[in-house]
């Protein structure tokens, strides 16, 4: 009797088993797969669009028609003087983006690695603009950077005493020479944070006692940050540089918000040019093949710090 | 002793102003009167605290102690429906986010299996894509769809987004977790219960500061929104505030209605300062 | 009633074999300690018994019944995870439960185990501790109190003392031996510590490179070790070897050396032949001489450690093979100095 139940309970168990121990590739591709499928939906769809627009002359005239141009619409941006201005600008606020970030982050790390008491609510702080929203950077940039409303103004007047509105000056921060780094300075601030948190995550496990060993051999300030610090934050800071390098080059609420391509097309990056081309010139093939120039120059550019930078990190 | 730790308090403060400074530039405007808020130069604090744009904004009529009297802003209206739509927008996006996000990092950062490299390179390459590129199709799929000027619409480009960089941040943080898996079938759990009764309990602020990024995402999202539901009855708060963005002269207003849309940001920055760095961005890429 | 009886047993990821065949019976309340170096595949083993891994072919039988095909929960057993592993978001009290969670127990006979188990292991003071405040101590105290409120026929243990510091382990190993005495449940107990394996097991299974050694008690594997790899495993100082060939001389057989012949007993070699290579005598087995004698051994003094009340004496021959020998603490030796090793015979091995 007791054996009968006993071998009608390995039974039961032994279906039990049948029915729930999936394989564990079995199981991971059951989680994996609704969302390869979005993947497919929201990546493969407008990629194999984009690819397919990019090669069409668009028009409007009577509802939204398309003509095939083949390669004209690589071939007219490589023509074209406002491509290869985008590009330079493109370049330039990417560099002094990350290049600002980067130290920011470093600086703001350091900081926070130092300081003991009120760490978290000098965490809180430090963190607010990277949770806050790009347009909203945008608009204080703007608000901060011009003249009749900006800082520049109000401190520099009312040092000189000039505190009527005849008297005083404007002072702009805003001018075509200066707009893309002033742009960088602002992403900077945007996104230093990130790199600051993750920093000091990776500070944190540098051991106590390798400082005392820089000590014991009488190394100054400098020479420990260069020996001790540096060292382990090295694949940290790649990929960070990476990462600030990707979300520079794809940004455009900031800039759209801050000075909307302007003064002129002094701050008209890439993304700017596409996003105006597309949605303001409704020039939706040109700008299709200008996003694969983009695209290029993200993926190359990342590569690029890969093969000279991170590769070597790998052993370490 | 002495001489660090005060130029260590000097760092701590340049570092507090470079921060504050863009934001408390221009919300204290929120606070100034009208009047003063386009006075030139501008002020450098509210000295005498007023409250009009606060009010206004939210369609209510003020009037201050001089008996001034203001009414309520043209756009509150806009601003309100804006906030709703907003909460709705970036609710959903956070959802199914998650529920997509969650299941996939798990397999992501603990099983083997075909494709797996490939996928994670596609998911780090759709990282890299510039959502404009995205959104020019996207925009003519929905204008024939039908999908611009609605919610559900900005929501699944939303995704686009949110999805890729929320599987990376979370894969780094699940490998990071102790492997209690094989501790979890002895005590009985299928798989799928593992995951749901185990892992997500003991993930929950890695899962927190994803869902919080997602959100924050989505609440803050400006270029997508623009395009696809500005104007419309779908419109969020960034495209609402983009009504007073170049008007003049009322600061206070643009002022106060970012108030709104910073107070979300702001009321979770002290988790995200704990929590970010558990997210273990660098390990997926090695 | 039987305990656990692995037949045959085999294991291979694609076509590396993990476990070649193993076939083991594990009478009813012994504590049986497998005993390997890592990588052995002493882990593999477990989960196997554990239900953790699928075998490529065999059967387990854990309390006369059939368990091969079962899942892990279903095989009535508990185990003790490497580092005593507890879900580090729960408090000691709710990863107690989680053993009963997915079981029949009904709710007032759980808080009976619990109650019972928190009172052998004295853990009340940490009930409300999550793993990251207790010392490891105190984990691996909730960790054997969430295997014994299942009530299991077996206790399975990978590794569990493993990430704990030398005196902890010194102080729980007894714990531990008591505890499975007490409860009287059969218990596998996997390690790479000889220490552990000599002091906790009635049964001690040596595993190497996916085979198993030598299957014996803790008195049969140190004094008739089966095999080479058996014999330098256990011990501490390990045993030393010399290498040559064995032969059958006139004057009887002795192993050939580069020193000349070492004699060897006429049953040593009866059991061996002509096939062994090296002659392992113990540390404490071999007397050095300042002097030659017959059979002995010339060795230079190359370092001397000093544990109290004896000393261990390493020794260089000229190819630079290392002996260590155990002498008193009034030895007088010191390093550099050039002597003689006499082993005796009488205790040594062929391999």
């Amino acid at each position: 009797m007791a054996s009968r139940a006993e071998a009608r309970i390995q039974n039961e168990a032994k279906l039990a088993l049948k029915r729930i121990e999936l394989s564990n590739r079995q199981f991971a591709m059951l989680l994996a797969l609704p969302v390869i499928l979005f993947l497919v939906m929201v990546m493969a769809y407008p990629m194999g669009y984009a690819i397919w627009l990019s090669m069409q002359e668009v028009s409007f005239f009577g509802g939204f028609r398309t003509s095939f141009v083949g390669i004209e619409n690589y071939r007219e941006a490589l023509y074209s003087d406002n491509f290869w201005w985008s590009v330079r600008v493109t370049v330039q606020f990417v560099s002094v983006s990350v290049v600002l970030a980067m130290l920011i982050g470093l600086g703001l790390a350091l900081l926070m690695h130092r300081v003991r008491r009120g760490r978290a609510l000098l965490g809180t702080i430090i963190i607010l603009p990277w949770s806050m929203s790009l347009y909203g950077a945008g608009v204080m940039w703007q608000y901060l950077a011009r003249g009749q409303s900006g800082v520049a103004s109000s401190l520099i007047n009312r040092m000189l005493g000039r505190t009527t509105p005849d008297t005083a000056v404007e002072y702009s921060l805003i001018s075509s020479e200066q707009i893309v780094n002033l742009l960088a300075l602002g992403n900077a601030w945007n996104l230093a944070p990130l790199v600051a948190f993750f920093l000091l995550a990776n500070l944190k496990t540098i051991p106590e006692r390798l400082y005392d060993l820089a000590r014991v051999d009488r190394l100054n300030i400098w020479q420990r940050f260069l020996n001790v610090t540096l060292p382990p934050l090295q694949y940290t800071l790649f990929v960070f540089t990476t990462i600030t390098l990707i979300l520079s080059m794809k940004l455009l609420d900031f800039i759209f918000v801050m000075s909307a391509g302007g003064p002129g097309d002094a701050s008209a990056t890439l993304t700017f040019r596409l996003f105006d081309l597309a949605f303001r010139q409704s020039n939706y093939g040109l700008s299709a093949a200008i996003s694969f120039y983009l695209l290029f120059l993200i993926i190359g550019s990342a590569l690029a710090l890969f093969f000279f930078w991170g590769r070597r990190l790998e052993d370490t | 002793m002495r001489r660090t730790s005060l130029s260590l308090g000097l760092a701590a403060l340049v570092a507090v102003i470079w921060t504050l400074l863009p934001i408390y530039w221009i919300l204290k405007t929120a606070f100034i009167a009208p009047v003063d808020a386009v006075a030139f130069p501008a002020p450098l604090w509210p000295s005498n605290p007023h409250f009009a744009a606060v009010h206004n904004i939210f369609g209510f009529g003020y009037t201050d102690a001089d008996g001034r009297e203001f009414l309520p802003a043209g756009q509150s209206k806009q601003v309100i429906n804006g906030l709703k739509n907003s909460v709705i927008v970036a609710f959903f996006v956070t959802i199914i986010t998650l529920l997509i996000i969650v299941p996939l990092s798990y397999a992501f950062a603990r099983f083997e299996f075909r494709g797996k490299t490939a996928l994670l390179m596609a998911i780090l390459f759709s990282v890299a894509v510039p959502p404009v590129s995205t959104l020019i199709p996207f925009y003519i799929l929905f204008v024939k769809l039908g999908l611009t000027g609605t919610a559900l619409g900005l929501i699944i480009i939303n995704l686009t987004i949110t999805v890729p960089f929320v599987t990376w941040m979370l894969i780094g943080y699940f490998r990071n977790l102790p492997a209690v898996e094989p501790l979890a079938r002895v005590d009985g759990f299928s798989r799928l219960s593992t995951l749901i009764f185990i892992v997500i309990p003991m993930a929950r602020s890695g899962i927190a500061v994803a869902a919080i990024v997602s959100f924050l995402f989505a609440w803050n999202e400006f270029v997508f929104a623009t395009q696809l539901v500005n104007g419309t009855p779908a419109a969020t708060l960034p495209t609402a505030v983009s009504g007073f963005l170049f008007l003049q002269p009322q600061p206070g207003l643009l002022s106060a209605s970012l108030w709104i849309s910073i107070i979300p940001a702001a009321l979770v920055a002290f988790f995200l300062q704990r929590h970010i760095a558990e997210m273990n961005l660098v390990e997926p890429v090695k | 009633m039987s305990g656990i009886e692995i037949t045959n047993l085999r294991k291979s990821f694609g076509n590396v074999k993990a476990i070649e065949e193993m076939t083991l019976t594990i009478p009813n309340g012994v504590f049986c300690v497998i005993l390997g170096p890592s990588g052995c595949g002493k882990s593999t083993m477990l989960n196997c018994v554990a239900g953790l891994e699928d075998v490529t072919s065999g059967t387990i039988k854990i309390g006369g019944r059939d368990v091969t095909n079962l899942p892990p929960h279903a095989r009535d057993i508990a185990m003790v995870f490497q580092s005593s592993l507890l879900y580090p978001h729960l408090t000691a009290l709710q990863n107690v439960r989680m053993s009963l969670k997915n079981s029949d127990t009904g709710a007032v006979e759980a808080k009976r185990r619990i109650d019972h188990a928190v009172g052998i292991l004295e853990i009340a003071s940490v009930l409300d501790k999550k793993p990251g405040a207790m010392s490891g101590g105190q984990r691996q105290r909730v960790a054997m109190a969430k295997a014994i409120v299942r009530n299991p026929t077996a206790f399975l243990m990978d590794e569990p003392l493993a990430a704990l510091d030398a005196a902890l382990r010194q102080s729980l190993r007894p714990e531990l031996a008591a505890l499975q005495r007490q409860l009287g449940t059969t218990t596998i107990f996997v390690t790479h510590d000889q220490v552990e394996a000599m002091t906790l097991g009635d049964l001690i299974v040596v595993m190497n490179d996916g085979r198993v050694e030598q299957i014996g008690t803790p008195d049969e594997i140190y004094n008739n070790p089966a095999t080479k790899f058996v014999a330098a495993f256990i011990g501490s100082p390990p045993m030393n070897f010399f290498e040559g060939q064995v032969e059958d001389l006139n004057n009887g057989p002795a192993l050939r050396t580069q020193y000349g012949p070492i004699a060897i007993p006429r049953h040593l070699f009866d059991r061996m032949g002509g096939r062994a290579h090296s002659l392992g005598v113990r540390p404490q087995h071999i007397d050095i001489n300042r002097t030659k004698t017959d059979g002995s051994i010339p060795g230079t003094v190359f370092a001397i450690e000093n544990l109290g009340k004896e000393s261990v004496i390493i020794l260089h021959d000229t190819a630079g093979h290392d002996y260590r020998v155990l002498v008193g603490p009034d030895h007088g030796y010191s390093v550099g100095e050039s002597t003689y090793m006499c082993p005796d015979l009488s205790q040594a091995h062929l391999f």
